[in-house]
C-alpha cells in the first residue's frame, strides 16, 4: 500500500483536528481543545485508482505560542492550510502560514475554509479571496461538524499525493 | 545503568536508547513498559530496529543521526508529539544526545508536561480568539455604521435603517450626535446593563459616560479628535452585578471634517477577563511582557501621588511600530515589544517602575536615585533627561528579530513631573499626553519635558483647528500653481497646485503648518475636497485661455482612506467639464505603506479615469519599492532634500542617480523637486534628468501671475 505523508497547517482554532477526527472517526466536538505538539493519524483512501494510506500529520496551532515549525513539513507529499470563515484574522495568519511553508517545501498545497455550517464574517473582498486561493492547488468549503466537503478534501489531498 | 540514578537526573519516565549503529539501538534503561507500545521489538539484551515503530520517530531520527554526525555538544529535542495505543494516549518528547563518544535517544513520557502546557494554552487561546471575534464584530459594525452614517449625511430618516440594523445585532451599540445626544441605543445594550428600555430612568449612554469620566478621564479627551478609542470598562451594580466591558469609540465626520456622530460598540469580556484572571492572574499584568498595565499604572500613580516625593512620569512611544509589525509579523512584532521591553528595564534605575500602558506605548514612574537629586531639583532634572537620552540611546542598535533579520525602532517621548507639573494622577496623565504629543510633531526633537509654553502651544494649536474649520467658508484658501518644467527648451509642461492659507489679510500659515493639523483633525477630508474641485475648476480656466497643461495635485492618506474620494473626483471632473488626462495625482510613499489595500484600489480606479499618478517625496518614506512594479504609477518626484545637497553630498548624488536610473528601466516619468541653482541644474541635466519644478525656475504664483507667466514663457522672444 502507498503510503504518503501530507501535513494539516494553519492558526489556532480554526477546527484542524476536528477535521481529521470528522475524516478518520466520523466524530465531532463542539468543544474546543488546544492540540499541543504533533499527533499522526492514518487512513486509506480506496476510492481513487492508487488507495493509498495517508498519514496525517496534525500539527499544533501556529500563533504566538507556538511558531512555525519547517522540519514537520519534510517528506509531506501535500500539505493543506486552514482557515475559520467566521474569524478574519485567521484568513490572514493562514496566508502567513503558506508564505512560510512556500519557502520550505515544493509541495501541493491545498486551502481549506472550514465551518461553512457558521455564517461567513470574514471580511475580504471577493476577488483577493480568489486570487489567494489562485495560490493553492484548490479550495475546499468545508465542515468538520457536517463533514462538508470533508470527504472530497481528503481524497482529493491523496490524489494530489500521489500525482 | 540504575532507575534511582535515572530519576535523581531528573529522567523520570523515559525510556534510554543507545545507538549500536545506524537505525539500529538497545534499550539500556526504562522505568516504565510503555515504550513497547511504541516499540514492540525493544529489548534490553539485543539490539533491534527501531525505523518503522512511529512515523513521527523516524522523522526525527533523521535530525538525530546528522546531530550525532556532527558530535555537537548538548541535544536535541523533538518537540511534543502524541501516539494512541488502544485508545490510550501517550505524549512523548525524544531527546538525541552523546555522552562518552555514545550516541542516545532518549524517549521522555511527557503526560504531566503536556497536560500543563494544554491546561496553560487552552485558555490563552480560547482568549486570543474570543478576542479576536470582539474586535472583529466591533470593527465590522462600525465599518458598516459609518457607511450608512457618510452615505446618508443629508438624509434625516437615516435612523430608521439604522435602527433596523443593530436592533437584532447582539452586540451593544449606541449612537450619538456630535453633543453627545443620544440618537439611537439598540436592545443589546439595555441588556448588558441590565436595563428595560421603557421603564429605566437611566440610558446605557448615561451610564457609560458616568463610567467613563471617573475610569478614562484622559482619553475622554481624545474622543473629540476624531481618533477611534478602545479600551475597557467596568461596571459594577449593586449588590452583585459585575461586568468587564470592551468599549470602541468611533466618531464619524461630516463632509466638513466636523464631528456628525458617534458611535459606541460595547461587548460583555467578563468571560475573557475571568479567563485571564485565573489562568495567568493578571488582570493588572500586561500578559505579553510582564510588566503592570495600564490599570495598575493609574493604580501605582494614584497611589504615588498621595505621597509627597517628587517623581518623573515618562511615557515613552515607539515610532511607528504598526510598520514593524507589518514588515516582521505579528508574532515576531510580539517579540520585538518583549525585546525593546528587555532594553528598558536594563536602563531604568532599581527603584524605578516599567508599565505597558499601550499598544506600543510604555510609562516609567522615575524616582530620585540619591538623596541629593531627591532634594535638588535641578540634578533630578538632569538625571531624568540623562534617562530620557539613555532611553532614545538604546534604540541605536537595531533589534534582531529573527534569522539574520533586523528591524530599526525609535521613541517619542512625553515626560511631566508630580508635583511641579501637576499634582493628581489625572493631570500627570494629561501632561505626559500633551508633552509626548508635542514629540511627536516635533521631527528634530523626540523628547519634550512638559511646561507652560506646551500647554500654550496646545491652546494655540486649538484655536488654529478653530479657524481652519471656517476657513473654506470665509474664503481664506487660495491655490498657487508652480510651473514644472521640460529642461530641454524650458517649456513649462505641467504645475502643481499648493494651498495657501490666509488668516487674515496680512499673514498666511505655511501648510507645512495647517496640513498636519487638517490631518490630526479629519478636516483634511473637506480641504482636500475643496482643493481638488479648485484644481478642476483651474484646468478648466487655463484652458479658456488656451493653457492646456496638467495640474497636480497632493492627496493625503485620509483622503485615500475616504471610500467616497473616487466618485468625488469624477463628479468634479464632469462638473467642471474637464479632460481627466490633465489632472494628475501626487501620493506619498506612507499612503501605500499605511494602507496599502485601499491606496491600491484608490490608483486603479483613478487610473482608469485617465488621471496620472506621482509618487512625492520619493526616496524619503519607507517602502519595499515591490510596489513600483505593481502599481500604476506613472513619475516619481525625487524629494527636495536629495536635490537640495546635489552640490556637497556625494551620497545624495548617488541616491539620485539611482533613481533616476532606476525609474528609466521601469519606464517612469522623473521629476525633481527643490531644483534652486545652476550646479544642481546641470547635475540633473547630466544624469538625464529633464523634468523639474524649484525656485530656480519658478516659485508657486497666484492665478494670475501664473497665466501671464505661461503666456510670456510661449511668447516668441
Amino acid at each position: 500500500m502507498l503510503q504518503k505523508k501530507v501535513c494539516i497547517l494553519g492558526p489556532t482554532g480554526v477546527g484542524k483536528t476536528s477535521l481529521i477526527k470528522q475524516f478518520v472517526d466520523g466524530i465531532f466536538s463542539d468543544k474546543y481543545l488546544t492540540s499541543i505538539g504533533v499527533k499522526i493519524d492514518k487512513k486509506i483512501v480506496s476510492d481513487i485508482y492508487t488507495p493509498t494510506q495517508l498519514m496525517i500529520w496534525d500539527l499544533e496551532g501556529i500563533d504566538k505560542y507556538c511558531g512555525f515549525n519547517p522540519r514537520y513539513l519534510r517528506g509531506a507529499a501535500a500539505y493543506v492550510v486552514v482557515m475559520d470563515h467566521t474569524r478574519t484574522s485567521s484568513f490572514s495568519e493562514a496566508i502567513e502560514i503558506f508564505k512560510d511553508a512556500q519557502r520550505h517545501t515544493d509541495s501541493p498545497a491545498i486551502l481549506i475554509v472550514n465551518k461553512a455550517d457558521l455564517p461567513c464574517t470574514v471580511q475580504w473582498r471577493e476577488d483577493e479571496v480568489k486570487q489567494i486561493a489562485g495560490l493553492f492547488s484548490h479550495c475546499f468549503h468545508t465542515s468538520a461538524k457536517t463533514g462538508q466537503g470533508v470527504k472530497d478534501m481528503f481524497t482529493h489531498l491523496a490524489k494530489l499525493s500521489t500525482e | 545503568m540504575e532507575n534511582g540514578l535515572i530519576e535523581s537526573l531528573g529522567l523520570f519516565d523515559c525510556a534510554v536508547l543507545q545507538q549500536s549503529k545506524k537505525g539500529h539501538f538497545c534499550l539500556i534503561n526504562q522505568v516504565n513498559d510503555w515504550i513497547k507500545q511504541l516499540v514492540p521489538d525493544v529489548a534490553t539484551d539485543r539490539e533491534f530496529y527501531l525505523p518503522g515503530c512511529s512515523a513521527f520517530l523516524d522523522d526525527f531520527i533523521i535530525d538525530a543521526e546528522e546531530f550525532w554526525h556532527s558530535h555537537q555538544s548538548g541535544s536535541l529535542k523533538s518537540g511534543i508529539w502524541s501516539e494512541d495505543f488502544n485508545n490510550t494516549a501517550l505524549h512523548l518528547e525524544a531527546v538525541a544526545t552523546i555522552a562518552n563518544n555514545e550516541c542516545y535517544l532518549v524517549v521522555k513520557n511527557v503526560a504531566e508536561e503536556h497536560q500543563r502546557q494544554q491546561q496553560t494554552l487552552q485558555v490563552a487561546r480560547e482568549l486570543l480568539i474570543a478576542n479576536d471575534r470582539i474586535v472583529e464584530k466591533h470593527d465590522y459594525i462600525n465599518e458598516r455604521l459609518r457607511c450608512v452614517l457618510l452615505r446618508n449625511a443629508n438624509n434625516d430618516n437615516v435612523f430608521t435603517p439604522l435602527h433596523e440594523a443593530i436592533r437584532f445585532v447582539n452586540t451593544g451599540v449606541i449612537i450619538t450626535d456630535a453633543n453627545d445626544h443620544l440618537l439611537e441605543a439598540n436592545p443589546a445594550v439595555f441588556k448588558l446593563f441590565d436595563l428595560t428600555a421603557d421603564i429605566s430612568d437611566q440610558t446605557p449612554l448615561t451610564l457609560l459616560q458616568d463610567l467613563l469620566k471617573k475610569q478614562y478621564p484622559a482619553p475622554l479627551r481624545q474622543f473629540s479628535q476624531q481618533n477611534p478609542w478602545c479600551g475597557e470598562i467596568y461596571w459594577y451594580s449593586a449588590p452583585n452585578q459585575h461586568k468587564w466591558l470592551q468599549l470602541d469609540v468611533n466618531c464619524v465626520a461630516d463632509e466638513e471634517g466636523a464631528i456628525a456622530h458617534r458611535i459606541y460598540t460595547l461587548s460583555d469580556i467578563t468571560r475573557v477577563k475571568y479567563l485571564l484572571q485565573s489562568n495567568e492572574d493578571l488582570a493588572l499584568i500586561d500578559a505579553l511582557t510582564g510588566l503592570p498595565n495600564r490599570q495598575h499604572y493609574w493604580q501605582l500613580l494614584t497611589h504615588k501621588t498621595k505621597a509627597s516625593l517628587p517623581f518623573y512620569t515618562l511615557y515613552v512611544d515607539i515610532k511607528n511600530f504598526k510598520h514593524a509589525n507589518e514588515l516582521c509579523g505579528h508574532v515576531l512584532g510580539d517579540q520585538l515589544l518583549v525585546d525593546f521591553k528587555n532594553r528598558l528595564q536594563g536602563i531604568i534605575g532599581l527603584n524605578d517602575t516599567l508599565c505597558r500602558i499601550g499598544a506600543d506605548e510604555f510609562a516609567v514612574i522615575h524616582v530620585p536615585t540619591s538623596k541629593a537629586s531627591a532634594l535638588d531639583f535641578k540634578s533630578f532634572l538632569d538625571e531624568t533627561i540623562t534617562l530620557s537620552k539613555e532611553i532614545t540611546n538604546s534604540c541605536e542598535q537595531a533589534f534582531d528579530v529573527s534569522q539574520g533579520k533586523v528591524c530599526d525602532l525609535s521613541v517619542n517621548i512625553g515626560v511631566a513631573q508630580f508635583p511641579t507639573d501637576a499634582s493628581t494622577a489625572e493631570d500627570l496623565v494629561r501632561c505626559n499626553d500633551l508633552a509626548l504629543s508635542s514629540a511627536k510633531q516635533d521631527i528634530n526633537e523626540n523628547i519634550q519635558f512638559y511646561s507652560n509654553e506646551l500647554k500654550v502651544a496646545s491652546l494655540m494649536r486649538l484655536k488654529l483647528v478653530d479657524a481652519l474649520r471656517t476657513a473654506i467658508e470665509k474664503h481664506q484658501f487660495e491655490l498657487y500653481l508652480q510651473p514644472i518644467y521640460d529642461l530641454h527648451d524650458n517649456r513649462i509642461i505641467k504645475a502643481e497646485a499648493l494651498l495657501r492659507w490666509h488668516i487674515s489679510l496680512d499673514e498666511i500659515i505655511s501648510p507645512d503648518v495647517f496640513i498636519p493639523l487638517a490631518e490630526e483633525n479629519g478636516l483634511i477630508i473637506s480641504i482636500g475636497r475643496w482643493v481638488i474641485d479648485r484644481a478642476c475648476k483651474l484646468v478648466s480656466d487655463l484652458e479658456k485661455h488656451a493653457i492646456r497643461i496638467p495640474i497636480t495635485l497632493n492627496v493625503s492618506p485620509k483622503q485615500v482612506a475616504d471610500h467616497t474620494l473616487v466618485d468625488f473626483i469624477t463628479h468634479a471632473v464632469q462638473r467642471n467639464e474637464i479632460d481627466p488626462r490633465l489632472l494628475e495625482i501626487e501620493i506619498t510613499e506612507g499612503v501605500l505603506v499605511d494602507n496599502h489595500a485601499k491606496a491600491r484600489q484608490f490608483l486603479q480606479d483613478v487610473r482608469q479615469m485617465g488621471i496620472s499618478i506621482s509618487i512625492d517625496d520619493f526616496g524619503t518614506g519607507y517602502s519595499s519599492l515591490s510596489y513600483l512594479k505593481y502599481l500604476p504609477i506613472d513619475h516619481l518626484k525625487i524629494d527636495r532634500s536629495f536635490i537640495m545637497d546635489l552640490d556637497d553630498s556625494e551620497d545624495d548624488q548617488a541616491i539620485v542617480l539611482a533613481v533616476i536610473a532606476m525609474a528609466q528601466r521601469l519606464k517612469l516619468g522623473v521629476i525633481a523637486e527643490g531644483l534652486e541653482t545652476e550646479s544642481q541644474r546641470r547635475f540633473l541635466e547630466n544624469a538625464n534628468c529633464y523634468i523639474a519644478q524649484g525656485f530656480l525656475l519658478s516659485e508657486p504664483l497666484p492665478i494670475g501671475e501664473f497665466i501671464t507667466h505661461v503666456k510670456q514663457s510661449i511668447a516668441p522672444n
